[in-house]
């Protein structure tokens, strides 16, 4: 099939679907903090002070229920909850650029650590909605 | 724009404090699964807690995370329409020697 029939495809699946989905839909600030209550409950029950969920282009769906930011794929990264307070995304610096948006949208803070930055590439760090 | 604004990089110590504790006596759970958590991680947190304070423990965030509210499956309702029309656009331009 050539390129051009191709697209007329896609754009007529596009138009089929694009009006059926619904865009507004969105967890807001308010399911996450209920969903940092109830694993708080949980670690509460079993005796733990902070609970540790690791992200990457493998396994993301832990941090992104937990605090609402997708892979960057580009560094992996971490998210950190302690039993009172809120969640703390831990990120190298390109990775913690990219999540900046999520993150405004969940609530979550954000930390730089070099941990999580890719060998000795040091980006350089200005808010990314700010452009 | 700020032009050459460096990172501000923390320690793990530093986070920690913001967040009102240390690294002394904590109790850890790693709730992520262990196949995918990179032994550099693993080894970074039992050098931080010790290891006996490490505890890997995904069940803990695996059994709430699997109970869906109903804006969830609203969510996965409207995803869902969304592969539906990738996967029809894939089948419709996929003919015999396409990889």
């Amino acid at each position: 099939m050539k390129s051009t029939m191709m697209i007329e495809v896609a754009n007529q699946i596009i138009e089929e679907y694009a009006p059926t989905i619904n865009k507004s839909l969105e967890v807001p600030r308010e399911e996450y903090r209920l969903r940092w209550r109830r694993v708080q409950n949980a670690m509460a029950d079993k005796g733990y002070d902070l609970i540790y969920i690791c992200g990457s282009e493998l396994d993301r769906s832990d941090a992104a229920w937990l605090a609402g930011i997708f892979d960057p794929m580009i560094e992996r990264y971490a998210v950190i909850l302690p039993l009172d307070g809120k969640p703390v995304v831990l990120a190298g610096s390109e990775g913690g650029h990219i999540l900046e948006e999520a993150a405004e949208k969940s609530g979550v803070d954000i930390a730089l650590l070099r941990e999580f930055q890719i060998s000795d590439e040091e980006y350089r760090w200005g808010p990314l909605l700010k452009f | 724009m700020k032009s050459t604004v460096g990172a501000r990089f923390l320690s793990f110590e530093q986070v920690l404090k913001n967040i009102g504790l240390t690294s002394s006596g904590v109790k850890v759970a790693v709730a992520s699964a262990l196949e995918f958590l990179p032994c550099s991680q693993l080894f970074m947190l039992q050098s931080i807690f010790g290891k006996d304070n490490v505890i890997v423990d995904p069940e803990i965030l695996r059994l709430i995370k699997y109970e869906k509210s109903d804006l969830e499956l609203a969510i996965i309702q409207e995803a869902n329409k969304i592969a539906e029309a990738a996967l029809r656009g894939m089948l419709a331009v996929t003919v015999p020697g396409v990889t």
